[in-house]
Protein backbone atom coordinates (compact mmCIF):
# COMPACT_ATOMS: atom_id res chain seq x y z
CA UNK A 1 0.00 0.00 0.00
CA UNK A 2 1.42 3.71 -0.87
CA UNK A 3 1.28 5.65 1.75
CA UNK A 4 0.15 9.63 0.84
CA UNK A 5 2.87 11.43 1.32
CA UNK A 6 1.37 15.30 0.51
CA UNK A 7 2.12 17.49 3.43
CA UNK A 8 -0.55 17.86 5.90
CA UNK A 9 -2.26 21.02 4.68
CA UNK A 10 -1.53 24.01 7.63
CA UNK A 11 -4.68 26.37 8.51
CA UNK A 12 -3.93 28.91 6.78
CA UNK A 13 -3.63 26.83 3.36
CA UNK A 14 -7.19 24.87 4.49
CA UNK A 15 -8.41 28.17 5.08
CA UNK A 16 -7.37 29.68 1.76
CA UNK A 17 -8.64 26.98 -0.43
CA UNK A 18 -12.04 27.26 1.46
CA UNK A 19 -12.46 30.84 0.39
CA UNK A 20 -11.56 29.68 -3.36
CA UNK A 21 -14.72 27.71 -3.04
CA UNK A 22 -13.72 24.34 -2.47
CA UNK A 23 -16.09 23.84 0.64
CA UNK A 24 -15.02 20.40 1.76
CA UNK A 25 -12.08 21.24 2.97
CA UNK A 26 -14.17 22.98 6.13
CA UNK A 27 -14.43 19.09 7.23
CA UNK A 28 -10.28 19.68 7.82
CA UNK A 29 -10.99 22.28 10.30
CA UNK A 30 -13.71 20.88 11.79
CA UNK A 31 -11.88 17.47 12.61
CA UNK A 32 -8.80 19.77 13.68
CA UNK A 33 -10.44 21.86 15.87
CA UNK A 34 -13.27 20.51 17.08
CA UNK A 35 -11.76 18.84 20.30
CA UNK A 36 -10.38 21.85 21.70
CA UNK A 37 -13.60 24.00 20.99
CA UNK A 38 -15.43 21.02 23.03
CA UNK A 39 -12.64 21.13 25.40
CA UNK A 40 -13.26 25.30 25.91
CA UNK A 41 -16.72 24.59 26.39
CA UNK A 42 -16.12 21.91 28.88
CA UNK A 43 -13.48 24.67 30.25
CA UNK A 44 -15.09 27.39 30.90
CA UNK A 45 -18.30 24.95 32.45
CA UNK A 46 -21.04 25.75 29.62
CA UNK A 47 -23.57 23.06 30.80
CA UNK A 48 -22.94 19.68 29.15
CA UNK A 49 -26.82 19.98 27.44
CA UNK A 50 -25.61 23.29 26.01
CA UNK A 51 -22.13 22.19 24.29
CA UNK A 52 -23.66 20.56 21.32
CA UNK A 53 -25.50 23.64 20.45
CA UNK A 54 -22.62 25.99 21.02
CA UNK A 55 -20.07 23.63 19.00
CA UNK A 56 -22.42 23.61 15.94
CA UNK A 57 -22.84 27.78 15.80
CA UNK A 58 -19.29 28.25 16.36
CA UNK A 59 -18.57 26.49 13.22
CA UNK A 60 -21.46 27.76 11.70
CA UNK A 61 -20.36 31.21 12.17
CA UNK A 62 -16.46 30.56 11.14
CA UNK A 63 -18.10 29.00 7.58
CA UNK A 64 -20.19 31.89 7.07
CA UNK A 65 -17.36 34.57 8.04
CA UNK A 66 -14.15 32.48 7.69
CA UNK A 67 -13.19 35.18 5.23
CA UNK A 68 -12.77 37.57 8.35
CA UNK A 69 -10.42 35.47 9.57
CA UNK A 70 -6.37 36.69 9.45
CA UNK A 71 -4.20 33.96 8.57
CA UNK A 72 -1.28 35.59 10.48
CA UNK A 73 -3.58 34.55 13.48
CA UNK A 74 -4.25 31.08 15.08
CA UNK A 75 -6.89 29.58 14.40
CA UNK A 76 -7.31 28.06 17.42
CA UNK A 77 -7.51 31.46 19.16
CA UNK A 78 -9.95 32.87 16.41
CA UNK A 79 -11.87 30.26 16.81
CA UNK A 80 -12.22 30.11 20.30
CA UNK A 81 -12.85 33.79 20.33
CA UNK A 82 -15.85 32.91 18.35
CA UNK A 83 -16.77 30.61 20.62
CA UNK A 84 -16.49 32.65 23.72
CA UNK A 85 -18.63 35.19 21.85
CA UNK A 86 -21.30 32.34 21.18
CA UNK A 87 -21.34 31.71 24.38
CA UNK A 88 -21.89 35.26 25.52
CA UNK A 89 -24.83 35.64 23.10
CA UNK A 90 -25.96 32.47 24.30
CA UNK A 91 -26.22 33.36 28.13
CA UNK A 92 -27.55 36.56 27.83
CA UNK A 93 -30.82 34.91 25.83
CA UNK A 94 -31.27 33.02 28.87
CA UNK A 95 -30.52 36.07 31.08
CA UNK A 96 -27.01 35.19 32.33
CA UNK A 97 -24.09 36.82 30.63
CA UNK A 98 -21.59 35.64 33.39
CA UNK A 99 -18.97 33.28 32.05
CA UNK A 100 -19.08 29.87 34.54
CA UNK A 101 -16.30 29.87 37.05
CA UNK A 102 -13.32 28.23 34.85
CA UNK A 103 -11.25 27.83 37.61
CA UNK A 104 -10.35 23.78 37.82
CA UNK A 105 -11.62 21.79 40.72
CA UNK A 106 -9.08 20.40 42.96
CA UNK A 107 -8.27 16.96 42.37
CA UNK A 108 -9.72 14.75 44.80
CA UNK A 109 -7.88 11.53 45.73
CA UNK A 110 -10.39 9.50 44.54
CA UNK A 111 -10.63 11.11 41.49
CA UNK A 112 -6.70 10.01 41.10
CA UNK A 113 -7.04 6.65 42.57
CA UNK A 114 -9.72 6.54 39.76
CA UNK A 115 -6.68 7.90 37.12
CA UNK A 116 -4.14 5.36 38.66
CA UNK A 117 -5.98 2.26 37.83
CA UNK A 118 -6.39 3.14 34.00
CA UNK A 119 -3.96 1.25 31.69
CA UNK A 120 -3.46 3.14 28.50
CA UNK A 121 -2.37 6.81 27.59
CA UNK A 122 -5.96 6.77 26.04
CA UNK A 123 -7.22 5.73 29.07
CA UNK A 124 -4.97 7.89 31.07
CA UNK A 125 -6.48 11.21 29.36
CA UNK A 126 -10.11 10.18 29.82
CA UNK A 127 -9.32 10.06 33.01
CA UNK A 128 -8.21 13.70 33.38
CA UNK A 129 -10.74 16.19 34.52
CA UNK A 130 -11.74 18.59 31.85
CA UNK A 131 -9.52 21.45 33.49
CA UNK A 132 -6.58 19.57 32.85
CA UNK A 133 -7.59 17.58 29.50
CA UNK A 134 -8.42 20.93 27.95
CA UNK A 135 -4.95 22.17 28.89
CA UNK A 136 -3.15 19.51 27.50
CA UNK A 137 -5.11 19.19 24.39
CA UNK A 138 -3.94 22.95 23.43
CA UNK A 139 -0.54 22.46 24.60
CA UNK A 140 0.11 18.62 23.83
CA UNK A 141 -2.20 18.16 20.60
CA UNK A 142 -2.31 21.32 19.08
CA UNK A 143 1.21 22.45 20.46
CA UNK A 144 0.14 26.35 21.22
CA UNK A 145 2.11 28.07 23.39
CA UNK A 146 1.90 29.06 27.31
CA UNK A 147 1.33 32.57 25.72
CA UNK A 148 -1.54 31.59 23.45
CA UNK A 149 -3.02 29.22 26.10
CA UNK A 150 -3.00 32.21 28.24
CA UNK A 151 -4.54 34.13 25.69
CA UNK A 152 -6.99 31.97 25.05
CA UNK A 153 -8.53 30.92 28.35
CA UNK A 154 -8.08 34.30 30.28
CA UNK A 155 -5.54 32.14 32.66
CA UNK A 156 -2.04 34.36 33.87
CA UNK A 157 0.97 32.60 32.52
CA UNK A 158 2.40 31.52 35.92
CA UNK A 159 -0.98 29.88 36.72
CA UNK A 160 -0.51 27.99 33.48
CA UNK A 161 2.73 27.46 34.60
CA UNK A 162 1.76 25.84 38.24
CA UNK A 163 -1.40 23.72 36.57
CA UNK A 164 0.63 22.09 33.60
CA UNK A 165 3.47 21.03 36.17
CA UNK A 166 0.36 19.25 38.73
CA UNK A 167 -1.13 17.69 35.63
CA UNK A 168 2.07 16.26 34.05
CA UNK A 169 3.38 15.12 37.17
CA UNK A 170 0.39 13.66 37.97
CA UNK A 171 0.51 11.67 34.44
CA UNK A 172 4.23 11.32 34.82
CA UNK A 173 3.52 9.04 38.04
CA UNK A 174 0.54 7.33 36.89
CA UNK A 175 2.09 6.24 33.75
CA UNK A 176 5.88 5.00 35.50
CA UNK A 177 3.14 3.32 38.40
CA UNK A 178 0.82 1.27 35.19
CA UNK A 179 4.67 0.53 33.96
CA UNK A 180 5.60 -0.60 36.88
CA UNK A 181 2.39 -3.04 37.11
CA UNK A 182 2.89 -3.96 33.46
CA UNK A 183 6.41 -5.05 34.66
CA UNK B 1 8.27 21.11 45.49
CA UNK B 2 8.13 17.38 45.86
CA UNK B 3 11.14 15.41 45.34
CA UNK B 4 9.43 13.32 42.27
CA UNK B 5 8.06 16.58 40.86
CA UNK B 6 9.70 17.09 37.70
CA UNK B 7 11.87 20.77 37.31
CA UNK B 8 9.48 23.13 36.80
CA UNK B 9 12.27 25.98 34.79
CA UNK B 10 11.51 23.59 31.40
CA UNK B 11 8.06 23.13 31.82
CA UNK B 12 7.06 24.59 28.28
CA UNK B 13 9.63 23.08 26.84
CA UNK B 14 9.10 19.35 27.89
CA UNK B 15 5.36 19.85 27.67
CA UNK B 16 5.66 20.88 23.86
CA UNK B 17 7.50 19.28 20.71
CA UNK B 18 11.38 18.95 20.18
CA UNK B 19 14.25 19.98 19.40
CA UNK B 20 14.40 21.30 23.22
CA UNK B 21 17.20 24.08 23.55
CA UNK B 22 20.05 22.99 24.44
CA UNK B 23 19.96 24.00 28.07
CA UNK B 24 17.24 21.47 28.94
CA UNK B 25 18.74 19.16 26.63
CA UNK B 26 21.61 19.30 28.95
CA UNK B 27 19.50 19.12 31.78
CA UNK B 28 17.61 15.94 30.64
CA UNK B 29 20.88 14.21 30.40
CA UNK B 30 21.39 14.88 34.08
CA UNK B 31 17.14 14.56 35.77
CA UNK B 32 15.52 11.59 35.30
CA UNK B 33 12.34 12.41 36.20
CA UNK B 34 12.38 15.35 33.37
CA UNK B 35 13.09 12.38 30.74
CA UNK B 36 10.29 10.72 32.02
CA UNK B 37 7.68 13.66 31.51
CA UNK B 38 8.86 14.02 28.25
CA UNK B 39 8.54 10.24 27.57
CA UNK B 40 4.73 10.67 29.28
CA UNK B 41 4.07 13.47 26.82
CA UNK B 42 5.22 11.56 24.22
CA UNK B 43 3.59 8.40 24.25
CA UNK B 44 -0.26 10.50 24.99
CA UNK B 45 1.04 12.44 21.86
CA UNK B 46 0.33 8.86 19.94
CA UNK B 47 -3.16 9.28 20.57
CA UNK B 48 -4.58 12.43 18.05
CA UNK B 49 -6.28 14.26 20.63
CA UNK B 50 -6.91 14.42 24.48
CA UNK B 51 -10.52 13.62 23.45
CA UNK B 52 -11.94 10.30 22.82
CA UNK B 53 -12.69 9.50 18.95
CA UNK B 54 -16.58 8.44 20.20
CA UNK B 55 -16.89 11.86 22.13
CA UNK B 56 -15.53 13.31 19.37
CA UNK B 57 -17.72 12.19 16.65
CA UNK B 58 -20.98 13.70 17.52
CA UNK B 59 -20.23 16.10 17.57
CA UNK B 60 -18.97 16.14 14.26
CA UNK B 61 -22.40 14.87 13.07
CA UNK B 62 -24.21 17.90 14.36
CA UNK B 63 -21.73 20.43 12.98
CA UNK B 64 -22.47 18.96 9.16
CA UNK B 65 -26.42 18.65 9.79
CA UNK B 66 -25.93 22.25 10.70
CA UNK B 67 -24.00 23.74 7.88
CA UNK B 68 -25.93 21.95 5.31
CA UNK B 69 -29.07 23.07 6.89
CA UNK B 70 -27.50 26.46 6.89
CA UNK B 71 -26.28 25.78 3.07
CA UNK B 72 -29.88 25.12 2.09
CA UNK B 73 -31.30 28.02 3.71
CA UNK B 74 -28.78 30.02 1.88
CA UNK B 75 -27.90 29.95 -1.67
CA UNK B 76 -24.58 29.09 -2.45
CA UNK B 77 -24.79 31.67 -5.55
CA UNK B 78 -26.08 34.28 -2.43
CA UNK B 79 -22.95 33.21 -0.14
CA UNK B 80 -20.62 33.53 -3.33
CA UNK B 81 -21.74 37.20 -4.16
CA UNK B 82 -21.70 38.41 -0.42
CA UNK B 83 -17.84 36.75 0.21
CA UNK B 84 -17.08 38.98 -3.05
CA UNK B 85 -17.68 41.86 -0.73
CA UNK B 86 -15.48 40.64 2.14
CA UNK B 87 -11.81 41.48 2.98
CA UNK B 88 -9.08 39.48 1.82
CA UNK B 89 -10.18 38.68 -1.81
CA UNK B 90 -8.26 38.94 -4.41
CA UNK B 91 -7.99 41.72 -6.70
CA UNK B 92 -10.01 39.65 -9.30
CA UNK B 93 -12.82 39.21 -7.20
CA UNK B 94 -12.83 42.86 -6.09
CA UNK B 95 -13.18 43.73 -9.55
CA UNK B 96 -15.83 41.62 -10.34
CA UNK B 97 -17.48 43.36 -6.92
CA UNK B 98 -17.13 46.66 -8.31
CA UNK B 99 -19.05 45.96 -11.74
CA UNK B 100 -21.24 44.01 -9.85
CA UNK B 101 -22.23 47.25 -7.57
CA UNK B 102 -21.88 49.28 -10.34
CA UNK B 103 -24.97 47.00 -12.23
CA UNK B 104 -26.86 47.56 -8.85
CA UNK B 105 -26.31 50.83 -8.76
CA UNK B 106 -27.32 50.82 -12.41
CA UNK B 107 -30.59 48.57 -11.91
CA UNK B 108 -31.37 50.14 -8.74
CA UNK B 109 -31.64 53.91 -10.68
CA UNK B 110 -33.80 52.66 -13.60
CA UNK B 111 -36.12 51.43 -10.78
CA UNK B 112 -35.90 54.59 -9.36
CA UNK B 113 -36.90 56.72 -12.09
CA UNK B 114 -39.60 54.84 -13.16
CA UNK B 115 -40.75 54.66 -9.48
CA UNK B 116 -40.65 58.20 -9.90
CA UNK B 117 -42.73 58.09 -13.24
CA UNK B 118 -45.17 55.88 -11.36
CA UNK B 119 -45.63 58.43 -8.89
CA UNK B 120 -45.82 61.60 -11.36
CA UNK B 121 -48.93 63.19 -11.01
CA UNK B 122 -51.36 62.24 -14.13
CA UNK B 123 -53.59 64.39 -15.66
CA UNK B 124 -56.70 66.34 -13.64
CA UNK B 125 -54.01 65.82 -10.24
CA UNK B 126 -51.04 66.47 -8.67
CA UNK B 127 -49.52 64.67 -5.90
CA UNK B 128 -47.96 66.32 -2.53
CA UNK B 129 -45.56 64.59 -0.56
CA UNK B 130 -45.30 65.38 2.68
CA UNK B 131 -41.81 66.15 5.05
CA UNK B 132 -42.55 62.64 7.23
CA UNK B 133 -42.56 61.18 4.11
CA UNK B 134 -46.24 60.51 3.39
CA UNK B 135 -47.83 61.18 -0.02
CA UNK B 136 -51.55 62.40 -1.40
CA UNK B 137 -53.07 63.08 -4.64
CA UNK B 138 -55.00 65.61 -5.03
CA UNK B 139 -57.27 67.06 -7.94
CA UNK B 140 -55.89 69.99 -10.47
CA UNK B 141 -57.75 73.63 -9.19
CA UNK B 142 -59.12 72.59 -6.19
CA UNK B 143 -58.06 74.51 -3.48
CA UNK B 144 -54.54 73.47 -1.48
CA UNK B 145 -53.97 74.98 2.12
CA UNK B 146 -51.91 74.14 5.04
CA UNK B 147 -51.25 76.40 8.04
CA UNK B 148 -47.74 75.29 8.69
CA UNK B 149 -44.50 73.04 7.87
CA UNK B 150 -43.32 72.36 4.21
CA UNK B 151 -44.49 69.72 1.53
CA UNK B 152 -43.29 69.05 -2.44
CA UNK B 153 -46.03 69.54 -5.45
CA UNK B 154 -45.35 67.43 -8.30
CA UNK B 155 -47.47 68.99 -10.81
CA UNK B 156 -48.83 67.00 -14.02
CA UNK B 157 -46.41 68.81 -16.31
CA UNK B 158 -43.34 67.59 -14.55
CA UNK B 159 -42.88 70.60 -12.75
CA UNK B 160 -42.28 71.59 -8.79
CA UNK B 161 -43.37 73.21 -5.96
CA UNK B 162 -41.68 73.44 -2.72
CA UNK B 163 -44.11 75.56 -0.29
CA UNK B 164 -44.03 76.48 2.97
CA UNK B 165 -47.02 76.86 5.22
CA UNK B 166 -48.82 79.08 6.21
CA UNK B 167 -49.97 78.88 1.91
CA UNK B 168 -52.95 78.98 -0.03
CA UNK B 169 -52.34 77.71 -3.49
CA UNK B 170 -54.99 76.18 -6.66
CA UNK B 171 -52.33 73.63 -8.82
CA UNK B 172 -52.78 73.99 -12.44
CA UNK B 173 -52.22 72.31 -15.13
CA UNK B 174 -49.42 74.40 -16.59
CA UNK B 175 -48.66 76.89 -13.67
CA UNK B 176 -50.99 77.54 -10.32
CA UNK B 177 -52.74 80.57 -8.49
CA UNK B 178 -50.69 81.54 -5.04
CA UNK B 179 -52.80 83.71 -2.80
CA UNK B 180 -50.68 83.48 0.37
CA UNK B 181 -47.48 81.82 1.07
CA UNK B 182 -43.86 81.42 0.04
CA UNK B 183 -43.53 78.92 -3.29
CA UNK B 184 -40.70 77.78 -4.66
CA UNK B 185 -41.03 77.02 -8.17
CA UNK B 186 -38.65 74.64 -10.73
CA UNK B 187 -40.56 74.85 -13.67
CA UNK B 188 -40.30 72.22 -16.40
CA UNK B 189 -39.33 72.87 -20.02
CA UNK B 190 -42.31 72.97 -22.22
CA UNK B 191 -43.47 74.29 -25.40
CA UNK B 192 -46.52 75.60 -23.32
CA UNK B 193 -46.19 78.85 -21.44
CA UNK B 194 -46.03 78.68 -17.52
CA UNK B 195 -48.04 80.71 -15.80
CA UNK B 196 -48.16 81.81 -12.12
CA UNK B 197 -50.46 83.99 -10.56
CA UNK B 198 -50.94 86.08 -7.44
CA UNK B 199 -53.36 88.79 -6.99
CA UNK B 200 -51.22 91.34 -7.54
CA UNK B 201 -49.91 89.76 -11.37
CA UNK B 202 -48.97 87.58 -13.27
CA UNK B 203 -45.66 85.51 -13.95
CA UNK B 204 -44.89 83.58 -17.22
CA UNK B 205 -42.18 81.51 -17.47
CA UNK B 206 -40.49 78.69 -20.31
CA UNK B 207 -38.14 76.73 -17.72
CA UNK B 208 -36.71 78.24 -14.88
CA UNK B 209 -36.51 78.03 -11.28
CA UNK B 210 -38.04 80.84 -8.92
CA UNK B 211 -39.02 82.16 -5.78
CA UNK B 212 -42.65 83.66 -5.12
CA UNK B 213 -44.12 85.12 -1.96
CA UNK B 214 -47.55 86.56 -1.75
CA UNK B 215 -48.48 88.42 1.32
CA UNK B 216 -51.21 91.32 1.55
CA UNK B 217 -48.45 93.74 0.20
CA UNK B 218 -47.71 92.76 -2.73
CA UNK B 219 -45.94 89.88 -4.58
CA UNK B 220 -41.98 89.47 -4.41
CA UNK B 221 -40.34 87.28 -7.21
CA UNK B 222 -37.02 86.11 -7.26
CA UNK B 223 -35.19 84.55 -10.23
CA UNK B 224 -32.85 81.88 -9.41
CA UNK B 225 -32.09 79.99 -12.79
CA UNK B 226 -33.64 81.11 -16.23
CA UNK B 227 -35.81 84.18 -16.92
CA UNK B 228 -39.45 84.97 -16.08
CA UNK B 229 -41.53 87.75 -17.26
CA UNK B 230 -43.22 89.42 -14.39
CA UNK B 231 -46.67 91.30 -15.60
CA UNK B 232 -47.95 93.37 -12.21
CA UNK B 233 -51.53 94.38 -12.45
CA UNK B 234 -52.09 97.56 -14.20
CA UNK B 235 -48.69 97.99 -14.72
CA UNK B 236 -45.66 97.88 -17.06
CA UNK B 237 -44.33 94.22 -17.35
CA UNK B 238 -40.62 93.08 -16.57
CA UNK B 239 -38.02 90.51 -17.58
CA UNK B 240 -36.22 89.51 -14.58
CA UNK B 241 -33.02 87.24 -14.83
CA UNK B 242 -31.50 84.90 -12.80
CA UNK B 243 -30.81 86.67 -8.89
CA UNK B 244 -33.13 89.39 -9.69
CA UNK B 245 -35.98 89.92 -7.25
CA UNK B 246 -39.22 92.02 -7.82
CA UNK B 247 -42.00 92.82 -5.90
CA UNK B 248 -45.47 93.67 -7.25
CA UNK B 249 -48.06 95.93 -5.67
CA UNK B 250 -51.04 97.27 -5.95
CA UNK B 251 -49.58 100.23 -4.73
CA UNK B 252 -45.71 100.38 -5.99
CA UNK B 253 -43.20 98.17 -7.63
CA UNK B 254 -39.52 98.70 -7.68
CA UNK B 255 -37.17 98.15 -10.23
CA UNK B 256 -35.34 95.40 -11.04
CA UNK B 257 -31.98 94.50 -9.34
CA UNK B 258 -33.00 97.09 -6.49
CA UNK B 259 -31.59 94.52 -3.86
CA UNK B 260 -31.88 96.96 -0.82
CA UNK B 261 -35.09 97.62 -1.32
CA UNK B 262 -36.30 93.99 -2.30
CA UNK B 263 -34.24 92.38 0.46
CA UNK B 264 -36.08 94.12 2.89
CA UNK B 265 -39.44 93.36 1.66
CA UNK B 266 -38.23 89.74 1.61
CA UNK B 267 -37.98 90.21 5.51
CA UNK B 268 -41.10 91.66 6.01
CA UNK B 269 -42.83 89.00 4.33
CA UNK B 270 -41.61 87.19 6.37
CA UNK B 271 -42.61 88.33 9.21
CA UNK B 272 -39.51 88.97 10.90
Amino acid sequence: MVQDERPIPSDAEVVRQFREGDSRVFQILVDRHLPSLLGFFRYIRVPEEMVDDMIQETFLRVYRHIDHYDVARSFSTWLTTIGRNVFYTESRKRGNARLPENQPQPQTESNLDHVIARETARELLDGLDEQSKYLIELRVFKDLSFAEISEITGDPLPTLRVRFHRILNRLRITAGRVKEHEQ
Amino acid sequence: MNNNDFCEEFIEEISGKEPFSSACQAHLKTCEICRETVYSVKSFRSEKSAYSPGEIERFKDGVAKRISAAEQAEPAFLQKIVSWFRPGFSGGNMLFATGFTILILILGMNVLSKKEMIFKAGPGVYQVAWSDGKTQIFPLDAPFQIDSGSALISAPDSSSYEVVGPIRLLVKERGFYLSTGVLIAGVAPSKETFVGNTPHGQLEVLGTIFECRVASEGTLVKVISGRVLAKPSGKAQKILTAGQEWKMSLIESASPGETQASQSSVLDLQGN
